[in-house]
């Protein structure tokens, strides 16, 4: 852990398959600079040589530049640099939302007293498309895929109130998806107009892997379970499933599995067989169907709830039995550094800056206190 | 410095453990504020997974107004909702207890088998509830549910450097600062609740 006084960290970072996208860098200090340099771009569109002509029809961004007194300005900024389209110049620009920030995630601001969580501005809501898991809010320029949401105030599907969401597509300016959204298609939740408030995750639990709230588990051999976020479980971890009797498959609660298989927000709990031939899947084929339960007066309800708690079954040292270890339940995944937003890291057109996925950054980040 | 210890505990809990949503309050909210019906569920649940309590009984005594204190389980929850704590049936001060031995000075009270610590720096989590309100986080716990691990060679430790090291000739920087290294664990998620409240 360096101590922040004057430093300077660099390092690289690759843009994911689906853009417009986030990527959050812990570079271990809260940076009051940060600089970043599109490297595949400049690989590709340096091979004939100077001047770096753009053959594209695109502005395709080559450096992004924000600095903490472009944060405090009139207007907070971050300064973007662009090959032009099919030219041989460069454009200047700025994005004015979702550019470059500074992130402290690392411990609890005092100005936020016990609130572990930070969340964005309220969004207002005002349609549910239940069939397609499809919610239309006042705007989505501050989401991205992958965002993680807090829905609250629903007017008449009460039972989504309090329940976080990823974020899995944004089709339109107005309108985004949840993925495997087909447990709200069902007689207890209402399709079309309601209110509700939205607001987006900024600074999520510390801890991972977090408690999900599991909105579906299906009737299968092995069971597959969906949860409202995705929590980035992965193959061999351990976890225990709490069904609440309103939601009919009373024959899950408190049964313990195994992740076998992990697809965004849903886990499949085939089991493991670590060394030995454990036969640990969880069959839910015969148990009663989940199904959410109505709006009650007054909308109080336990949810169901799915459980970390632990690595599952590895093959210990000597081969000779199987450990069981606390490692995955609980790691502190919080960090201080930067987030790159969706307007850096964007579609590109002939109107706006942007990357192509897959890209490779550069970045440098420095801290200079006086 | 130790505050911070209890911070990483208290946020490892709030991510991790299972939870159990108030219904029985009156608030209209979900979850509701706390009632009597949620701590025997709560209770009954620890039971059920055969977590042991935490504190002995406190017996009777002739003394006027007071009241035989239950072994129990803890509770951690914010200063915020202690009047609604007060409000529960079956509420007993800390000041009713037939002796002050063993009470905690963070503890308010208890109700049924389980005796409540308070702070303010209890777990909150932001605007989460049906209506947009806080969620209070009571962290409900036996013998054994959670753990912090310390590290021999990394127990927190406060560092002072004065001023006129080799890069300050002029006398002007010194440093003040601590560092620890720390690993809070559930150990048992059975044996541990996080009892979910909204205010009345």
């Amino acid at each position: 852990m360096t101590f922040p006084g004057r430093d300077m960290r660099q390092g690289t970072f690759t843009v994911g398959e689906v853009v417009p996208t986030t990527v959050k860098v812990n570079c271990g200090f809260v940076p009051t600079k940060v600089e970043l340099i599109n490297m595949t771009l400049l690989n590709t569109t340096m091979a004939g040589g100077p001047p770096v002509v753009n053959p594209g029809a695109n502005y395709l961004t080559f450096r992004a530049t924000w600095m903490e007194q472009f944060a405090s300005s009139v207007t907070p900024f971050t300064m973007l640099e662009a090959l032009s389209p099919s030219a041989a110049t460069i454009s200047l620009g700025r994005v004015t939302t979702n550019g470059i920030s500074a992130y402290k995630g690392q411990v609890t601001p005092r100005t936020l007293n016990q609130n572990e969580l930070v969340l964005g501005p309220i969004i207002a809501g005002s349609n549910t498309a239940i069939g397609t898991g499809t919610f239309t809010i006042a705007s989505t320029a501050t989401l991205y895929v992958g965002a993680t949401i807090l829905m609250t105030r629903n007017s008449v599907n009460k039972q989504l109130g309090g329940l976080y969401f990823t974020v899995a597509t944004i089709p339109s300016s107005t309108t985004f998806t949840i993925a495997n959204a087909g447990w709200l298609n069902t007689a207890n939740f209402t399709n079309g107009a309601e209110t509700f408030n939205v607001q987006l995750v900024m600074v999520p639990p510390y801890f991972y892997p977090s408690l999900a709230t599991v909105v579906n588990i299906s009737q299968a051999n092995p069971a597959v379970v969906t949860t409202s976020v995705n929590l980035g479980l992965t193959i061999g971890q351990e976890v225990r499933l709490r069904v609440p009797q309103a939601f009919g498959m009373t024959q899950a609660n408190n049964v313990i599995g195994i992740i076998s298989a992990v697809s965004g927000n849903q886990i499949t709990l085939g089991g493991t067989t670590g060394a030995f031939s454990l036969n640990n899947g969880v069959d839910s084929s015969a148990w009663t169907a989940f199904a959410w339960p109505a709006v009650t007066v007054p909308p109080s309800l336990n949810y169901a709830t799915l459980t970390p708690i632990g690595s599952g079954p590895t093959i210990s040292q000597n081969l000779l039995y199987n450990d069981d270890l606390l490692g995955d339940a609980t790691q502190n995944i919080s960090f201080d550094g930067f987030i790159v937003g969706s307007s850096v890291l964007n579609t590109p057109s002939t109107t706006v800056f942007g990357v192509t996925a897959g890209d490779v950054f550069a970045w440098t980040a420095w801290r200079a206190d006086q | 410095m130790r505050e911070t210890e209890d911070e990483l505990i208290r946020n490892m809990l709030a991510s991790t453990a299972s939870v159990i949503n108030c219904t029985g309050g009156v608030n209209g909210d979900n979850p509701t504020e706390l009632s009597r019906s949620d701590i025997d569920a709560t209770i009954l649940a620890l039971l059920g997974n055969d977590a042991i309590m935490i504190s002995d009984n406190i017996e009777g005594t002739l003394k006027f107004g007071t009241a035989p204190v239950r072994e129990a389980f803890w509770g951690m929850m914010n200063t915020a909702i202690l009047d609604d704590l007060e409000a529960v049936t079956g509420f007993i001060s800390q000041a009713q207890y037939p002796s002050n031995m063993n009470v905690l000075n963070a503890e308010w009270g208890s109700v049924s088998n389980i005796r409540f610590l308070y702070s303010s720096k209890g777990s909150v989590t932001p605007n989460a509830s049906l209506n947009g309100n806080n969620i209070y986080n009571i962290f409900v716990t036996g013998q054994e549910a959670y753990a912090m691990i310390e590290l021999t060679n990394a127990t927190a430790s406060f560092i002072y450097t004065p001023p006129g090291g080799p890069t300050d000739p002029l006398r002007r920087l010194q440093l003040g600062a601590w560092k620890m290294a720390q690993v809070p664990r559930i150990l048992n998620d059975a044996w541990i609740f996080n009892l979910r409240a909204t205010h009345s």
